[in-house]
C-alpha cells in the first residue's frame, strides 16, 4: 500500500505488510486510521501518521475482496470470499469500556500488586 | 592442506551460536544477540547470556571456519535463523551439520525469519516439498516435530525493541530454555526486576523532592524533572502492563484483557491501543464472562425462557 502526498504529487510512504493482492483500502472518517484487505486472509489497521503498523484482523478464512468503515468511525466491516463479512470494533477510545463488560469484574488487588507492585491501587473498571 | 578432525579445545564458552543468512538477518540477527544479552539480566552483570554470532561473512573468508569450528564446540545451543536463503547457505549448512554430528539436537533452535516449515507427522519429517526455510542436511534428524519461533512477522528496527511486546514474547520463549528455565518464571523474574527499577525511579523522584527543598532557587527546574520522571514512569508502566497482557492473553484471558484497559488508563501508548485492538481482535465470539464459583464449574444450562442463564447450580458433580 503506497501513500501519496497530493500536494506535493509524490509517495509519502510504502506499507508494507501484507503476504498477498492488496484488495482494498479504507481511510477512517478521522483520517488516522487505514484499513487495508489482502489474499493473505487478513485485514490490517495501519496508523495513517507514522506508517506504522497497529493491527492484525484475523479471522477471515478466503480472500478479502473489500473493507469499508462506518460513518461513524466506530465499526470495520470486511467483506470475503469466504462468503462471510466481518464486524470489528475499532474504536479504540470506546475498546476498554467494552472489554470491561465482557470480562465482568475488575482486576483485584492482587494481580494489580503482582505486576504493579508499590503502586497504590487504582480501580481499572470502576 | 588437510583439516585436522578431532576435539576441539573451546577457549571461550558460549549460551548459545547464532546461524544466519548475512543477505536477509543482517540486520535482525545482531538485534537478537543484543535482546538476549538484555532479556531477563540481573543489574550487576553487564549481559544475561553470551550469545556468538559471526560478524564477518564467511563466505567472504573462508579461513574463518576454524574459530567459527571454536565457537561451535563452546556453545551450549545452536539458533538457527531459518530462511529459504539460510536454506541455501553453504556456511549455514556447515554449522548445522557441525552441529548436528558433535551437539546434541535438543539443544538446536529454530526461529523462522522466512518461508515456511512445514512438519509431515505420518512421515515423521519435515515436509520437504514444502518446507522451504531449512537446510537439507536437517532431513531425518528429528523424530517429533520441533518447537520454533516465528518472527516472519518482525518488518521494522521498531519491531525488535524489547518494549516491542510481541518481540519480547518471543524472546522469552527463545531465552527460556537457554536459561535453563521455564518461561513463566523467567517472566517472574522481569517482574521483580521491573519492581525493582521502579523502586529505584521512586527515590529517584523522592531525591528530586528534597532537592526542592533544600534548594529553592532551583525549585522550578527541579519541579520540571519530577514531573518528567513521573511522566516517563507512566508511559514505561503503560508500556509494561500492555507486554504483560500480550504474554498472558492465552494462559489467562480475562486477566489479560483488563491488563490491557489498565495500560490504556495508564496513558495513552501505541503499545496500549495496539494491545486493546489484539485484545478485540482474538475475542470476536466471545460474549462474557460469569464469576462467583469458588470451585470448579462441572455443567452448564440455560433456563428453559432463555432469561436467565446461571451455570449449573452445583460445583460438585
Amino acid at each position: 500500500v503506497i501513500l501519496w502526498d497530493l500536494n506535493r504529487r509524490r509517495q509519502r510512504a510504502t506499507l508494507t505488510g501484507h503476504t498477498a493482492e492488496v484488495s482494498g483500502v479504507a481511510f477512517s472518517r478521522d483520517g488516522r486510521m487505514l484499513a487495508s484487505a489482502g489474499d493473505d486472509n487478513a485485514v490490517i489497521l495501519w496508523d495513517v501518521a507514522r506508517h506504522r503498523r497497529q493491527a492484525d484482523l484475523t479471522g477471515h478464512t478466503g480472500d478479502l475482496a473489500d473493507v469499508a468503515f462506518s460513518p461513524d468511525g466506530n465499526t470495520l466491516a470486511s467483506a470475503s470470499a469466504d462468503r462471510s463479512i466481518l464486524l470489528w470494533s475499532v474504536n479504540v477510545g470506546a475498546l476498554p469500556e467494552r472489554l470491561c463488560r465482557i470480562v465482568n469484574r475488575d482486576l483485584t488487588k492482587a494481580e494489580w500488586a503482582y505486576v504493579l507492585e508499590g503502586q497504590s491501587y487504582r480501580t481499572t473498571c470502576g | 592442506v588437510g583439516t585436522t578432525y578431532g576435539p576441539v579445545t573451546a577457549a571461550r564458552t558460549y549460551d548459545a551460536f547464532i546461524s544466519y543468512s548475512h543477505a536477509v538477518d543482517g540486520r535482525l540477527a545482531p538485534a537478537l544477540q543484543q535482546a538476549l544479552h538484555e532479556f531477563a539480566r540481573p543489574w550487576h552483570r553487564l549481559r544475561a547470556l553470551r550469545v556468538f554470532r559471526d560478524e564477518a561473512s564467511l563466505a567472504a573468508n573462508p579461513g574463518l571456519w576454524s574459530s567459527i569450528e571454536q565457537a561451535l564446540a563452546g556453545s551450549r545451543f545452536f539458533i538457527l535463523l531459518a530462511s529459504p536463503e539460510a536454506a541455501r547457505s553453504e556456511w549455514v549448512a556447515r554449522e548445522v551439520r557441525y552441529w548436528c554430528q558433535r551437539k546434541p539436537l535438543a539443544n538446536l533452535l529454530i526461529v523462522l525469519t522466512g518461508g515456511g516449515i512445514v512438519w509431515d507427522g505420518n512421515a515423521g519429517d519435515f515436509d520437504w516439498e514444502q518446507t522451504s526455510a531449512l537446510p537439507p542436511t536437517l532431513r531425518g534428524r528429528f523424530r517429533d516435530e520441533p518447537r520454533y519461533v516465528d518472527l516472519r512477522w518482525v518488518q521494522t528496527t521498531q519491531d525488535v525493541w524489547l518494549s516491542h511486546p510481541r518481540f519480547r514474547v518471543s524472546v522469552a520463549d527463545l531465552a527460556a530454555p537457554l536459561h535453563g528455565r521455564s518461561k513463566d518464571e523467567l517472566v517472574g523474574d522481569d517482574v521483580r526486576r521491573h519492581r525493582r527499577t521502579l523502586r529505584l525511579a521512586r527515590s529517584v523522584v523522592a531525591l528530586l523532592a528534597s532537592l526542592v527543598v533544600l534548594a529553592g532557587f532551583l525549585a522550578v527546574n527541579a519541579e520540571r524533572a519530577r514531573d518528567a520522571a513521573e511522566r516517563e514512569a507512566l508511559v514505561a508502566n503503560s508500556r509494561y502492563l500492555a507486554a504483560q497482557a500480550e504474554l498472558t492473553i492465552d494462559s489467562d484471558p480475562a486477566r489479560s484483557m483488563l491488563l490491557s484497559v489498565a495500560a490504556s488508563r495508564l496513558k495513552d501508548t501505541d503499545e496500549a491501543r495496539r494491545s486493546l485492538l489484539h485484545q478485540m481482535a482474538r475475542r470476536r465470539a466471545l460474549r462474557g464472562f460469569l464469576h462467583g464459583h469458588t470451585d470448579m464449574v462441572f455443567g452448564v444450562a440455560f433456563s428453559p425462557d432463555g432469561r436467565t442463564w446461571p451455570p449449573a447450580a452445583s460445583t460438585r458433580p
